[in-house]
């Protein structure tokens, strides 16, 4: 047998694969599996990611314009011959450097001979058009349209953040995310890291709150982190260490702490003394944590299988209760999270509650908690804590400043950029039992 | 070991059934060590034995570099799931379709040593398991592609680019 190698073909099978699943399976762990089974390297690589990522990110603004120029709906094409627009669209609108001939005869080629002639056509009238309207009016038809997300979506960041901000967000959704590193203070400073980077080719930003992060932009992934000197975590995910401010000798608590990110934080600032409890619902991903731990050199780390909305007996200096959540902060690394319907998060906020209060009950007095969510709607971040704190009067937010960002009411969200991801954090200790 | 000529296209021997191996002779394994040099050299997956012109249930597949299955009068017991993408074939060099094949297969066979083993393969391991033993019996993959992909862009325009170069041959 022949292997057949084209990048197309493959990026074809995922995006069918994807509209099978209706969005069940990542699309990275799709691509990865292709990458794997075929083999591709270098340029096809990249590709084929491209393509994959690229239509997904794209998905409703392709579908309208295929819509402009077929005469049948959408909903009545074979689903190959819509992956196949969508893909032949994509390469003609936003991969300049492929030029148009191979982008339409290499996507009409993948085609059965039935629908040839129509992908032809379509994909053909598509480059004789000067440009395409989109609708101006209203505000969520036309942030849908322009930005590829659900009109629900747009109308609910318009009702919460109003045009202009949500034009932002929903722009930042579309940004290439950035690879964000956390230095391994146990084993190096952030300056002699940089230096490091930058002689194996990658090109360094130090992010700007955060004194222990490094924007990284290059190919592939820097050898420093497989040899323990830093690990990947977003800068948002490093704030909230720095308000949770844990100190050496802490008896600390990662509530919800796969894959461990924060708690490698935490063990940096506690300089490797005291203990850490990584707790987490989940065995099977608690060796990714030992594993990461024995990486980085941090041997405070303990890990538990143990599901967080049950209260324990035994109490914490510091607790993270980072909360599963809707992810619309990380909508730019995961793209399918923005299609995902908003009916899907009604289960969230009394599940985040119930971890919180649950949780909480294991804090020592004059403790610290920080509640944190990758998310930006307040029904999971502000409603959640605000019903946290009237039904526990012993519990008061604390105010705290990082770098810029001023959380007077102990309450911070940041809303995602083209730096770091959209987070909320809030601050909270304990008066009285 | 030496490399041996695939046959191809209308070849009639592709459309052979084969007959059982009967006996391990050392001729059988020089068949086995050349068909993995000839399957290498084509950069295949696997390769049966009409493709080298010999009438013998006997396959080679790889779908894992380094990692060779060699089957003798293989037969497959057991299939489940489904699988669907583009596949193609040495012995139909520039062409290529769409099949679905099992995504699960296993599959009983002797190896080098006349021993009976069981090899159980999903996905590409799954589909180059059929593919093979498909041969054994005389049929190619595009008997029952749903569809074959067209070639591509540069092998369209080749025929007269070969012209031009045998003319400049000569």
């Amino acid at each position: 047998m022949a292997e057949v190698k084209n990048v197309r073909r493959a990026a074809l099978d995922v995006l069918m694969r994807m509209e099978k699943e209706q969005g069940e399976g990542y699309s990275n762990r799709l691509v990865d599996s292709a990458i794997s089974k075929h083999g591709f390297d270098g340029a096809d690589r990249a590709l084929l990611s491209q393509l994959v990522s690229g239509v997904t990110e794209r998905r409703i603004t392709l579908d309208y314009i295929i819509s402009k120029f077929s005469r049948s709906p959408l909903s009545k094409l074979d689903s190959d011959a819509l992956c196949l627009l969508r893909m032949g669209i994509y390469q003609l609108r936003y991969l300049d450097r492929i030029p148009q001939h191979a982008a339409v005869n290499e996507t009409v080629n993948l085609a059965r001979s039935r629908s040839r002639g129509f992908i032809n056509a379509i994909l053909r009238s598509y480059l004789r058009t000067d440009s395409i309207k989109f609708p101006e009016k209203p505000d969520d038809l036309r942030l849908s349209v322009t930005y590829s997300a659900p009109r629900e979506l747009c109308a609910k960041f318009i009702s919460i953040f109003g045009a202009v901000e949500s034009e932002k967000i929903l722009a930042s959704y579309l940004d290439a995310p950035a690879l964000t590193l956390r230095v391994n203070t146990l084993k190096t400073t952030r300056d002699e890291l940089i230096s490091i980077l930058e002689a194996e080719g990658f090109e360094c930003i130090p992010t700007t709150t955060s004194p222990y992060g490094i924007r990284v932009t290059g190919s592939g992934l820097p050898t420093a982190i497989r040899e323990g000197l830093c690990f990947v975590q977003d800068e948002s995910s490093q704030i909230s260490s720095l308000v949770l401010d844990p100190k050496a000798g802490d008896v600390l608590l990662d509530a919800c702490a796969c894959p461990g990110g924060k708690s490698f934080s935490a063990a940096m600032l506690m300089e490797n003394k005291g203990s850490i409890t990584s707790r987490d619902l989940h065995a099977s991903k608690l060796p990714l944590i030992s594993s990461g731990a024995e990486r980085l050199g941090i041997s405070i780390i303990k890990t538990e299988e143990r599901d967080s909305s049950l209260p324990t007996d035994k109490k914490y200096t510091k607790i993270i209760c980072d909360v599963p959540c809707s992810g619309l902060g990380v909508a730019a690394k995961k793209t399918e999270i923005k299609y995902r319907s908003l009916s899907e998060n009604a289960e969230l906020p009394p599940l985040q509650y119930s971890i919180l209060a649950a949780v909480s009950k294991s804090l020592e007095v004059g403790g610290v908690l920080v509640y944190s969510t990758c998310t930006i709607l307040p029904e999971e971040n502000e409603n959640v804590v605000d019903k946290f704190l009237s039904e526990h009067t012993n519990f008061e937010a604390v105010p705290f400043k990082v770098g810029e960002h001023n959380a007077p009411s102990g309450k911070l969200t940041l809303l995602p950029t083209a730096e770091h991801d959209g987070f909320f954090i809030l601050k909270i200790t304990k008066k009285s039992n | 070991m030496a490399k041996r000529k695939i046959l191809t296209d209308n070849d009639p021997t592709l459309r052979t059934v084969c007959r059982p191996v009967p006996r391990i002779t050392p001729r059988v394994i020089t068949l086995l060590d050349d068909m993995v040099e000839t399957m290498r050299y084509a950069n295949g997956v696997g390769l049966a034995a009409p493709q080298v012109g010999v009438l013998l249930r006997a396959v080679v597949i790889e779908t894992e570099p380094g990692v060779v299955h060699e089957l003798i009068n293989p037969e497959i017991i057991e299939t489940s799931g489904e699988q669907e993408g583009s596949e193609g074939c040495l012995s139909l060099p520039g062409r290529s379709g769409h099949v679905k094949r099992p995504n699960y297969v296993k599959v009983k066979a002797l190896n080098r040593n006349g021993e009976e083993y069981v090899l159980e393969g999903t996905e590409l391991l799954a589909r180059a398991i059929c593919h093979e033993t498909d041969h054994l019996d005389g049929h190619l993959y595009i008997d029952f592609a749903d569809y074959m992909y067209e070639p591509e862009e540069e092998e369209r325009v080749s025929p007269r680019l070969r012209k031009h170069a045998r003319k400049h041959e000569r």
